[in-house]
C-alpha cells in the first residue's frame, strides 16, 4: 500500500548554535556525536539538531527552533529572569525574551531590556517586600488584637449568660402577673360588651324594618316601569325588551331567561313580585346596560434576551422584566432587601385594647388600666431579654466564626470597605454582607450576598471567600460574589467585576494575608533563580 | 397555491429579436382580464450557458422594484438565436456547441420548456399575474399589525418543473435538511423572508434571517440551477412527480424516474428567472458565480480563530481573554465586542464607553502586537436622543425609513426607541460609509478593527414579526414589502463601501446575519442565534451546505450553540471539532450563559478544544487555497460530497458528512456518547480515503464503522492528493505566514502519485490583484523509482525533495 508521507519545505533558517544555550547545555548537546533524542527513540547526525525540522517525538533535537510542537525555549536572559517559553514563539515576530534570544532570525526589532527590566523588577520586588514586611507587621498586630478579643468575647459571654438567667426569671414573672391582669380585663369587658350590645338591639330592628319599606318602594317603582301595558301584572314579554335581563349574553332575552324573575311563569301580579321576584331581579335591574369591553390588542413582547437596557444601570444583569413601559426605570425595587433583617422579637405583645364604642364604667376601666401596666412591664422585660439574648447570640458567631489560623481575620469584622466604579458603589463587610447600590441613589442598594464561606484550594483556603444568597437575578440565580484576597500594608477593595451573570468577583487586599516565610512562603518572593 | 393553467397567452406575432442580438422580446396577454405584460430572453455570460427571462408590466402606474444590485456589475450575454417561429411555438436557442440548449415557448397557454437535445431539463409556467395596481382595501392584519396595502396585491409567481430530477437544494436560510423535502405534506412551503427568529425552531421551513432565492437540482444526469431574483416575501412549494405530470410531460418522461415540482411566489417585483444549465454542480455554481459574484479574498486572520461574547465588558477582560488563551497556548486571531461597549452601554454605535474602554487606541494595537484584531458590531438602528449625533445628521438629511404617512419610522431595539437608516438610497449608503472614517471613530486607524452588522433583517422587536412593516416607506416610495429582503444586503453593502474607502488597501471582514443573493461579496456571515444542543450542532452541516451550493461560502455557526449553556462537556469539544473545518469559526455566547473560554473547562476538554483549533491552524494554507479557488471558479471551498462525485446517487441525500476543497471528507461527531460512527466513502472501490488521525484507509463505495474517543475527528484525506499545511502554533495566524509548510501527501494507489495547489500571498493587502502571490501546482510523481516532489509554476517557492 503507498505510504503517508510528510515533507518540510525548509527554510533559510540561519543556523543556530548550541553553544548561545549555556554551557549546561553543552553536555547534553555535543557536536562531536550522533545526537540521540532525549526518549531514546532514534539517533540523528548532529547536523539534524536545530535544523528547523523537528526529528524526534520528544522535541529534543530541536531546543533553538520552533520546529517542534509544545517544547519549550530557554532564554537566560542576563541581567533579569531566565524564562521558558513555548518554542512556538521562537521567531514569530513578537519578542518575548527580554535578551532578544527567541528572534535570531525574524523582522522583529528586539532590543536587549534585560538589565532595564531586570533593575525595575528588583526594585518592584524590594517595594514589594517592603509592602510584605509592613503588612505583616500589621497582621502580627491582628493576631494579638484577635487573642485579645477573643479572650474578651468569652468573659462577656459568661457574663451576660449569668445575666440572662436573671432576665428570663423576670420576664416568667412578670408573663403571669400579665396573664393574670389579662383575664381579669378580658370578664369584666365582656360583661361589659353585654349590656352595650342589649341597648343596640332595639335600635338594629328599627333600622331593618326601614328598610324593607324602601325596598319595597324601589319593587314597586320597578313594578310600574316594567309593567309597560299597565295591566297591574308583569308579564314574561314586557320583561323581553330589557336586555339588562340577559343572562347568558349572547345578546337577547330569551323567554326563559325572563320567566326566570318570574318564577318562571307567564306573569306576576304587584304582591307576589314584592315578596318573591324582587328579590332575584333586583341586581339585574341596576345592572345597567351591558357594554362589551374592548380589549386592547396584545402587542407581541421582546424576546427575554432582547429585552432593552432601558435603565441607566450598568450591568445587563440588572435588566427588569419585559416592559413596553418607557417610563419605567431599571431599579431593583423588585429585589428583596436582606439589609434590615427585622429584629423585632418573635412574639412581641400586641395590644388588644381597643377604643371602646362607650365608655366603659369606672371597676372595668381600672381592670384596663391594670392589664395595660402589666403588658408593659412583661413587654420591657421581654425585650430586655431578646437584647441579651441577641447579644449572646453575636458572641457565640464571633467565637465560632473561621478566622484564619490565627484569627488574623478578625480584625475585618465589624468593618466595611467600599469602592466605586462606574456608577456604582460596592460594598464589602468581611464575615458580614456584600452590596451595590447606584452612586447617588441609596435606596438602590442590591445584596449581593451574605457571608459564606472560605474556598480557596485546600493548601491555600484563605486566599478566597464567598457571599452567597443575595438579591435574586430576574431570570437567574441569586446574587453571589466570590472575593479574592491579596497581601498588603492596608485593607482596600481593588476591583469589582461581574465575570458571568450574577456572579461576582472582588479583590481585596489587607495585611491578614502577608504571612512570614515560617508559615507560608510569601507572595510575590524571590524568583528562582 | 395551486398549480394550474396559465392563463396567459404569448402573442406570437410581438417576438421580436433585439436590435443587439443579445435578446428576444413578445408580449404576454391575460386570457380574461386583457392586462399586457412584456417578456425578456436573454442568454447570459460568455458561454450562453445561463437563460435569463423577465417579465414585467407593459405599463403600470407604479415601476416594480428589481434588485439589479444584487447582480455583479459586469454580466456578459451572448447572442441568443430564434430558431423557429409560428403562430403556436417559438423555439428560442442559446449557449455553445458543447452546451448547446433550446427553450421552446409555447404561446398558448404561455410555458417554456428547456432542453438540451431533446432532452427536457425545465419547464415553467407563469401563473401569479402581475396584477395592476388598484386602489381598495387590501388590508392584513397579524396579530394586532395592519398591513394597509395601497396598492392593492401585485404578486408573481411561476411553476418551475425540473424534469427528471430527483433532488433539490438550496433556498436557504432554513434550519431544515439539506435536501429539500416536498412540501405537499401538509407543511408550509419554504418561506423566504429576512426575520430575527428567537429561539428558532430545527427541521422547519419557517423563514431565518437572509434569503437566497436561488435551487440547484441534481441527478446523476446533470445539474441545473434557477435564481429567482426577487427580494421580497417568497415562497416555495415543491412537490414529486409521480402525480400530475402532465399529458405532455409523460411522454417525455421516462416511468420510473422522478421530477421535482416547484412553485415560486413573491408577494410584489418582477419575474426576473435565471435558469443555469450547468450541466455539472460545479458548472452551475460557476454560472451562479458568475451572475451574483464569491466571496473576495479575506484577510488571513479572518480564517483563524474567533473568539466572543455578549459581551465582553471592558478593556481589561478583553485583555485577560487574550492573555487566557496565551496562556493556554491556543492560537486566536480576533475578540469580538457585542453592543456593550459603546458609550454608557447606550448601543450608541460609532461610540466607546469612556469608562471601559477609555482607550480603544491602545486596546486595539495591543492586540495586535500579538497579529490579532479587534471586531466590533454595529447594527442598523439608531438611538433615539439627540444627544446622538448620528441619529440627528440622520433625521436632519432625512435618511430614515419612514411611516406611509411619511414620519420617521420608530421602532424597538437595544437602544430603546429607535430609527431605521433607509440604506435602500445610495446617499444614504454614501453617508453610513463616511462614518467609518477613523477620524469619526477612533480606533480604527490601520485597519485594525473590523466590523459585525447584526440585527439587520432589521429587527423591530415591537413590529410584526419582529421586523419593519411592510407598508413603510423607502427611498423613491418603494414599499418595505418590495425591498425588504435586501435591505441587509444593503447595510452591509454600505458598511463595506466605507471600509474599502477609508481603508483602501487593507481587506475588509465584516459579519452579517442578514442577507441576499450577492451579500456573499461584501460579507461573511453566520447563522445567527442558534442554541448550546446537540440537535444545533447536528443541523450545523446542513444549513452550511445549503448557504453553499447556493454562494454562500463564508458561513459559520456560533460555537458551541449562543442560547443555553451547554449541557455537557462532551457538545463544546464536538462542536470545536466540527468548527474546525468550518469556513467561519467563531465561540460566541448569549449574555446569561456563564463564562466559556477554553479553560474555563476540565483540563481534558481544554486540550480537546486546544487540538481542534490547532487542526484548524495547520490547514490553513489550505483553506485559503481553497478560497482562492473558490474566487476563480465559485466552488464552495466546503461542499457536498456530490459536487465531486456528482454520479454517485449515495451521496445525494447525506448532509452530515461534507467535503473540504477536494481532498478532505469530514464526518463532525454530532451525537453524545457515540464510540464509533458510520461513514459512507464515495465514490469507487478504487478511492481510497486515509484516516488523517491514524492514517488506517478506507475503500470508497461503501460504508464504514470508524470508531472515536472524545479526542478524535473523523476526517480522511482522498488518495492521490497534497495538502499544504504550517504545523507550528503561532499565537495566531497572522504569525505564520512566514513559517515553512509541511506537505500531507496521500498517493493513489495505481500511479503512486499526488497533487494538491497553494495559493499564497501577504494575506491582508490587494496587492494579489497585481500580481503578488504565489498559485502552484504541487506534484508527487515517481520516475526511475525515485519520488520527486515538483512545483509546476513559476515563482520563489523553494521545493526540496527527498528519496523515499
Amino acid at each position: 500500500m503507498p505510504k503517508l508521507v510528510q515533507l518540510l519545505l525548509k527554510e533559510d533558517a540561519a543556523k543556530f548554535t548550541v553553544a548561545s544555550f549555556g554551557e549546561h547545555f553543552k553536555t547534553l548537546y555535543d557536536p562531536s556525536k550522533d545526537f540521540t533524542c532525549f526518549d531514546g527513540s532514534i539517533t540523528i547526525p548532529f547536523r539534524f539538531v536545530n535544523d528547523d525540522y523537528c526529528d524526534c517525538g520528544d522535541g529534543s533535537d530541536e531546543p533553538g527552533t520552533s520546529a517542534c510542537t509544545d517544547c519549550l525555549f530557554h532564554c537566560s536572559n542576563v541581567g533579569h529572569v531566565p524564562m521558558d517559553i513555548p518554542s512556538s514563539r521562537v521567531n514569530d515576530g513578537i519578542c518575548d525574551c527580554c535578551d532578544t534570544s527567541d528572534e535570531y532570525n525574524s523582522t522583529a526589532q528586539c532590543v536587549n531590556n534585560c538589565l532595564i527590566l531586570g533593575e525595575a523588577a528588583r526594585e518592584e520586588q524590594r517595594r514589594q517586600q517592603e509592602v510584605f514586611e509592613r503588612g505583616a507587621a500589621i497582621r502580627d498586630e491582628f493576631i494579638k488584637e484577635a487573642k485579645n478579643e477573643i479572650a474578651e468575647c468569652e468573659m462577656k459571654l459568661q457574663t451576660l449568660r449569668k445575666e440572662i438567667a436573671v432576665l428570663e426569671a423576670i420576664k416568667n414573672e412578670k408573663l403571669a402577673l400579665k396573664k393574670t391582669a389579662e383575664e381579669k380585663e378580658r370578664i369584666a369587658i365582656e360583661k361589659h360588651k353585654l349590656k352595650v350590645d342589649e341597648s343596640n338591639k332595639a335600635r338594629t330592628e328599627e333600622e331593618i324594618a326601614e328598610a324593607a319599606k324602601e325596598d319595597q318602594k324601589l319593587a314597586e317603582a320597578a313594578f310600574i316601569d316594567l309593567d309597560t301595558d299597565g295591566d297591574e301584572k308583569i308579564h314574561f314579554t314586557e320583561l323581553k325588551p330589557h336586555l339588562r335581563f340577559d343572562q347568558n349574553k349572547d345578546g337577547e332575552v330569551s323567554d326563559d331567561e325572563a320567566k326566570f324573575f318570574l318564577h318562571m311563569k307567564e306573569e306576576m301580579d304587584l304582591d307576589e313580585f314584592i315578596s318573591v321576584g324582587w328579590v332575584i331581579m333586583k341586581p339585574y335591574y341596576f345592572a345597567g346596560r351591558d357594554t362589551s369591553s374592548m380589549r386592547p390588542p396584545k402587542l407581541r413582547t421582546p424576546k427575554p434576551a432582547d429585552i432593552p437596557d432601558l435603565s441607566d444601570s450598568d450591568l445587563p444583569s440588572e435588566l427588569t422584566e419585559p416592559s413596553t413601559n418607557t417610563e419605567e426605570s431599571g431599579s431593583d425595587d423588585r429585589d428583596v432587601d436582606y439589609e434590615e433583617d427585622s429584629k423585632v422579637p418573635p412574639f412581641s405583645p400586641k395590644p388588644t385594647e381597643e377604643t371602646p364604642s362607650v365608655p366603659y364604667d369606672e371597676e372595668t376601666q381600672k381592670l384596663v388600666d391594670i392589664a395595660k401596666r402589666a403588658r408593659e412591664e412583661y413587654s420591657d422585660a421581654e425585650s430586655k431579654y431578646q437584647d441579651l439574648l441577641t447579644k449572646i447570640r453575636e458572641l457565640e458567631v464571633t467565637l465560632e466564626t473561621d478566622y484564619g489560623p490565627e484569627k488574623e481575620f478578625m480584625a475585618l469584622r465589624n468593618r466595611c470597605f467600599e469602592l466605586s466604579e462606574r456608577q456604582y458603589v460596592y460594598k464589602l463587610c468581611p464575615f458580614d454582607k456584600a452590596s451595590q447600590k447606584s452612586i447617588g441613589d441609596s435606596s438602590s442598594e442590591v445584596s449581593l450576598g451574605r457571608w459564606g464561606k472560605w474556598t480557596g484550594p485546600e493548601d491555600n483556603k484563605y486566599q478566597s471567600m464567598k457571599f452567597e444568597g443575595g438579591a435574586g437575578c430576574w431570570n437567574g440565580p441569586e446574587r453571589s460574589v466570590e472575593i479574592f484576597l491579596n497581601c498588603a500594608d492596608r485593607n482596600a477593595l481593588l476591583t469589582a467585576s461581574e465575570p458571568a451573570r450574577c456572579e461576582y468577583k472582588f479583590e481585596f487586599q489587607t495585611p491578614a494575608m502577608c504571612v512570614r516565610a515560617v508559615e507560608k512562603e510569601p507572595e510575590h518572593e524571590h524568583t528562582e533563580l | 397555491m395551486k398549480r394550474g393553467n396559465s392563463q396567459w397567452n404569448l402573442e406570437s406575432q410581438t417576438v421580436r429579436q433585439m436590435d443587439d442580438g443579445l435578446g428576444v422580446e413578445a408580449q404576454l396577454t391575460h386570457l380574461i382580464t386583457g392586462v399586457k405584460l412584456k417578456v425578456e430572453f436573454f442568454s447570459a455570460l460568455n458561454d450562453g450557458s445561463v437563460l435569463r427571462m423577465k417579465i414585467n408590466e407593459l405599463q403600470s402606474e407604479r415601476a416594480r422594484f428589481e434588485a439589479k444590485d444584487a447582480l455583479v456589475d459586469d454580466i456578459k450575454y451572448s447572442k441568443i438565436d430564434i430558431l423557429t417561429a409560428d403562430a403556436n411555438q417559438i423555439e428560442l436557442g442559446f449557449g455553445q456547441q458543447n452546451n448547446r440548449h433550446k427553450a421552446v415557448i409555447n404561446a398558448s397557454p404561455f410555458r417554456i420548456d428547456i432542453l438540451k437535445g431533446d432532452d427536457l431539463l425545465i419547464s415553467e409556467e407563469e401563473h401569479e399575474e402581475p396584477s395592476p395596481p388598484s386602489p381598495g382595501l387590501w388590508e392584513e392584519t397579524f396579530k394586532s399589525f395592519t398591513d394597509s396595502k395601497p396598492f392593492g396585491p401585485m404578486s408573481v409567481g411561476m411553476d418551475i418543473n425540473f424534469i427528471e430530477f430527483d433532488h433539490v437544494y438550496g433556498i436557504p436560510e432554513h434550519a431544515d435538511s439539506f435536501s429539500l423535502k416536498n412540501t405537499n405534506d401538509g407543511g408550509d412551503p419554504y418561506r423566504l423572508y429576512n426575520l430575527d427568529v428567537f429561539e428558532y425552531e430545527l427541521q422547519s421551513r419557517m423563514a431565518l434571517y437572509g434569503a437566497i432565492p436561488f435551487i440547484l437540482a441534481h441527478s446523476a444526469r446533470a445539474s441545473v440551477g434557477v435564481l429567482w431574483l426577487n427580494p421580497s416575501e417568497t415562497w416555495i412549494d415543491i412537490e414529486s412527480s409521480s402525480e400530475g405530470v402532465a399529458g405532455y410531460l409523460a411522454k417525455l418522461v421516462s416511468g420510473d424516474s422522478k421530477s421535482r415540482f416547484t412553485h415560486w411566489f413573491s408577494e410584489t417585483g418582477v419575474i426576473d428567472v435565471w435558469f443555469m444549465m450547468g450541466p455539472k454542480p460545479s458548472d452551475v455554481v460557476a454560472q451562479n458565480a458568475k451572475i451574483t459574484g464569491v466571496m473576495q479574498m479575506p484577510p488571513y486572520y479572518s480564517l483563524g480563530y474567533h473568539q466572543s461574547r455578549w459581551n465582553y465588558f471592558s478593556d481589561k477582560e478583553v485583555m485577560e481573554v487574550d492573555r487566557g488563551f496565551d496562556e493556554h497556548d491556543i492560537p486566536l486571531d480576533a475578540i469580538w465586542l457585542d453592543v456593550e461597549y459603546t458609550a454608557d452601554r447606550s448601543k450608541k454605535y460609532f461610540t466607546w464607553d469612556s469608562r471601559s474602554f477609555s482607550d480603544p487606541k491602545t486596546l486595539t494595537s495591543n492586540l495586535t502586537s500579538m497579529g490579532r484584531r479587534l471586531i466590533t458590531i454595529i447594527d442598523p438602528h439608531l438611538k433615539r436622543d439627540t444627544d446622538y449625533a448620528v441619529y440627528n445628521e440622520a433625521v436632519k438629511e432625512n435618511y430614515l425609513i419612514k411611516t406611509k404617512e411619511g414620519n420617521d419610522y420608530d421602532g424597538w431595539c437595544w437602544p430603546g426607541a429607535s430609527v431605521y437608516p433607509d440604506y435602500i438610497n445610495p446617499v444614504v449608503r454614501e453617508w453610513w460609509s463616511a462614518k467609518f472614517n477613523p477620524e469619526f471613530f477612533p480606533g480604527f486607524e490601520g485597519g485594525l478593527v473590523d466590523y459585525w452588522n447584526d440585527m439587520n433583517e432589521p429587527s423591530v422587536f415591537n413590529g410584526p414579526e419582529i421586523t419593519a412593516a411592510k407598508d413603510l416607506r423607502h427611498f423613491n416610495n418603494w414599499e418595505h414589502r418590495d425591498v425588504h429582503n435586501i435591505y441587509g444586503f444593503y447595510m452591509t453593502k454600505a458598511t463595506y463601501q466605507g471600509l474599502m474607502t477609508h481603508r483602501p488597501n487593507l481587506r475588509p471582514f465584516i459579519l452579517t446575519r442578514s442577507f441576499f443573493a450577492g451579500s456573499q461579496r461584501y460579507v461573511a456571515m453566520w447563522t445567527g442565534d442558534n442554541q448550546a444542543k446537540w440537535d444545533h450542532l447536528k443541523m450545523v452541516v446542513p444549513m452550511l451546505l445549503s448557504l453553499a451550493s447556493a454562494g454562500y461560502t463564508f458561513a459559520g455557526a456560533d460555537v458551541p450553540g449562543f442560547f443555553f449553556n451547554p449541557p455537557s462537556e462532551e457538545l463544546v469539544t464536538r462542536w470545536y471539532q466540527a468548527a474546525a473545518f468550518q469556513l467561519f469559526f467563531r465561540a460566541h455566547a448569549h449574555i446569561d450563559t456563564n463564562r466559556r473560554e477554553p479553560w474555563l473547562f476540565s483540563e481534558q476538554t481544554k486540550k480537546e478544544i486546544r487540538s481542534a483549533i490547532r487542526v484548524r491552524y495547520a490547514y490553513l494554507p489550505y483553506i485559503y487555497t481553497l478560497v482562492y479557488e473558490h474566487t476563480l471558479n465559485g466552488l464552495p471551498p466546503l461542499r457536498p460530497l456530490w459536487f465531486e462525485f456528482p454520479q454517485d446517487i449515495n451521496t445525494f441525500d447525506i448532509d452530515d458528512t461534507f467535503l473540504l476543497g477536494d481532498a478532505l471528507l469530514i464526518h463532525p461527531v454530532t451525537a453524545e456518547g457515540v464510540t464509533s460512527v458510520k461513514i459512507y466513502f464515495p465514490e469507487k472501490e478504487t478511492d481510497i480515503w486515509y484516516n488523517a488521525e491514524s492514517n488506517k484507509v478506507y475503500n470508497g463505495g461503501s460504508h464504514a464503522i470508524v470508531s472515536v474517543t472524545t479526542s478524535n475527528i473523523p476526517f480522511f484525506q482522498r488518495g492521490g492528493t497534497i495538502i499544504a499545511k504550517r504545523n507550528r502554533f503561532r499565537r495566531s495566524a497572522a504569525l505564520t505566514l512566514n513559517d515553512p509548510f509541511t506537505f500531507d501527501i496521500v498517493l493513489e494507489p495505481r500511479k503512486r502519485s499526488a497533487y494538491g495547489r497553494i495559493y499564497l500571498d501577504d494575506g491582508y493587502t490587494f496587492d494579489y490583484k497585481s500580481g503578488s502571490y504565489i498559485y502552484a501546482n504541487i506534484t508527487f510523481e515517481r520516475k526511475d523509482k525515485i519520488h520527486t516532489l515538483i512545483r509546476v509554476a513559476t515563482s520563489q517557492l523553494k521545493v526540496g525533495s527527498k528519496e523515499l
